[in-house]
């Protein structure tokens, strides 16, 4: 049985008080600052920030590949600072970029990563086979690695950092660059992988595969952190959502903002605004109906991630933590 | 790597057809001039072996490196690996070489233990050169670059080296650049084994460069490889 399995509250990765700076020319560049969040085991959190934000430089560390300033960060236990081999034993890691050797073929490299990460040899032949189907790679799979396509080095590339079923699976971006098929099968794969017990870290700019795949989100700005939440209790604590009236004409609009006192017009004679609490729709309709006001159309928006994302990282907005809801 | 055996080889056959049927150029070596140019050809094809560099800043070119390491692999064998098959390559393109210098007639006079004292002698030579193409790789992380350097590098070692005629008959200039050149006495010890005999005032010069070269060229290759592979 898998260490942390069924231990779901369990923190298998931590991170704390994370600190990294850069140093460029005789600058000092900081990337990660006082960064903290921890995954449960056989979660998925996504970390999400702008380009530069310091999601890869957070993922590089946890993946033992870069020491930070400061800061402490756990994978299942290991400091990856202190006890770096225990770490890479429990981590499957895709970085941003799909480090592939040309000459190499699909099967001989997973066969050889499996065997790196020390599976037994008739483990290795039938997860190999598994991987190759699953991932759609059977007519490629030996065949030179610089024939493929983007997208068929790309789920190599995921392939190759799940072929040892990790404890914690690393993939910066897993999904740049893939056509709706292919994201379906990384997507599909990651989700076995979850289910089986595998906690899942990765990073994206796709906020839709965020909200669609992730347990927990956690919005980084300029190395700092500034949300830390499931993702639902994020939707629901700091979006609103969004009602748009539609009217005869742009008069009616323009006399339902005024008696409603907030909200703009979006197009020509309808009116967008954004409610406060569950019972404002019906407040603002009622009050509209009671100075005869026409409505024709009524649509209630929900919020998005990618709205909490720009309200988040496009402002100064006090930082919105686990920690801070306790 | 291919193309160092066809002009180590190239190299053999040429100058022993060129120079071999003459009288002096034989007397002036000591022997039949094929097997005096057989080791020159041996070590050509022994700078193949700085493929193990190009393999490796390859990898870190594409990001193959940083995705090994990432794995449990120890980082010693990920810096050892291309450095043993760098010496494999020169111990395989060196008795290619040997092969062809057998066909066309020249043996080396110390027999089967000559044949693995030039191998072993072209091993750490080997080891030498694939260290410093493995450090060059591991500071640049740049293939071309690498690649540039390998030429730089080992030409000049190879022509201010003896290659054409014995040490003392070289004029000028070149001998004694030729006597700071560790590739001289590892060409002495290779034309020993091949002509002289076991001549210890050839070989143990030979062996000791050889072996400071390669232990240098790994010390460095290793040191590099420390600070790139310790996150830093």
């Amino acid at each position: 049985m898998r260490p942390f399995a069924g231990m779901r509250d369990t923190p298998i990765v931590v991170v704390e008080q994370l600190h990294k700076r850069y140093r460029v020319a005789c600058n000092s560049i900081s990337a990660v600052c006082d960064l903290s969040f921890e995954i449960a085991a056989g979660e998925a959190l996504v970390l999400l920030g702008a380009n530069g934000a310091g999601k890869s430089t957070t993922v590089s560390i946890i993946a033992t590949l870069l020491k930070p300033d400061a800061g402490l960060v756990l994978v299942a236990g290991a400091d990856v600072v202190q006890r770096p081999d225990a770490a890479r034993r429990c981590l499957g890691v895709a970085l941003q970029i799909a480090g592939l050797p040309r000459r190499q073929t699909a099967r001989r490299l997973l066969h050889h990563h499996a065997r790196l990460h020390g599976m037994s040899a008739s483990d290795t032949r039938s997860r190999v086979a598994e991987v190759i189907e699953r991932f759609d790679l059977g007519a490629i799979a030996d065949r030179s690695i610089s024939t493929y396509s983007g997208g068929q080095r790309q789920r190599l590339h995921i392939a190759l950092a799940l072929i040892h079923h990790p404890l914690v699976a690393l993939l910066d971006e897993p999904t740049t660059g893939l056509d709706t098929r292919s994201r379906q099968i990384v997507w599909t794969e990651l989700r076995a992988q979850l289910a089986a017990g595998t906690t899942l870290l990765f990073t994206t700019h796709d906020l839709h595969e965020a909200e669609a795949n992730a347990h927990r989100v956690a919005i980084i700005s300029r190395g700092t952190l500034v949300a830390h939440r499931h993702t639902e209790d994020l939707k629901r604590e700091l979006g609103s959502r969004t009602v748009t009236l539609s009217f005869m004409n742009r008069r009616e609009a323009q006399r339902a903002l005024e008696l409603v006192g907030r909200g703009e017009l979006s197009n020509g004679s309808e009116a967008k605004l954004a409610l406060v609490g569950e019972r404002d729709a019906l407040d603002v309709i009622r009050l509209l109906a009671a100075h005869e006001v026409d409505i024709n159309t009524i649509s209630i928006v929900e919020p998005t991630l990618e709205s909490i994302f720009n309200q988040l990282t496009s402002e100064q907005h006090p930082p919105v933590t686990a920690e801070r809801q306790l | 790597m291919a193309m160092k055996l066809i002009f180590g080889t190239g190299f053999v056959v040429a100058y022993s057809g060129a120079l071999g049927g003459s009288a002096a150029v034989s007397r002036a070596v000591g022997g039949h001039y094929l097997a005096f140019i057989v080791p020159s050809g041996v070590l050509i094809a022994t700078f193949a072996s700085a493929t193990g560099g190009y393999m490796l800043a390859r990898d870190i070119e594409d990001g193959y490196l940083d995705r090994l390491l990432t794995t449990p692999v120890s980082r010693v064998a990920i810096v050892l690996a291309p450095m043993l098959v760098g010496a494999g390559y020169a111990v395989t393109q060196a008795a290619a070489v040997l092969t062809v210098g057998a066909v066309l007639g020249a043996t080396p006079k110390t027999g089967a233990l000559g044949i693995a004292g030039i191998l072993s002698l072209s091993a750490l030579w080997g080891m030498g050169v694939t260290g410093y193409m493995t450090a060059t790789a591991m500071l640049t992380g740049d293939v071309e670059i690498t690649r540039l350097l390998d030429v730089c590098s080992f030409s000049m070692l190879f022509f201010f080296a003896p290659v054409l005629l014995p040490r003392e008959d070289l004029e000028g200039w070149l001998q004694p650049i030729a006597r700071l050149n560790p590739t001289t006495y590892v060409l002495e010890g290779l034309r020993a084994l091949m002509l002289g005999g076991w001549q210890t005032s050839r070989l143990i010069p030979a062996f000791a460069a050889a072996l400071g070269f390669a232990g240098l060229a790994v010390t460095a290759a290793g040191l590099v490889a420390q600070r790139r592979t310790t996150n830093n």
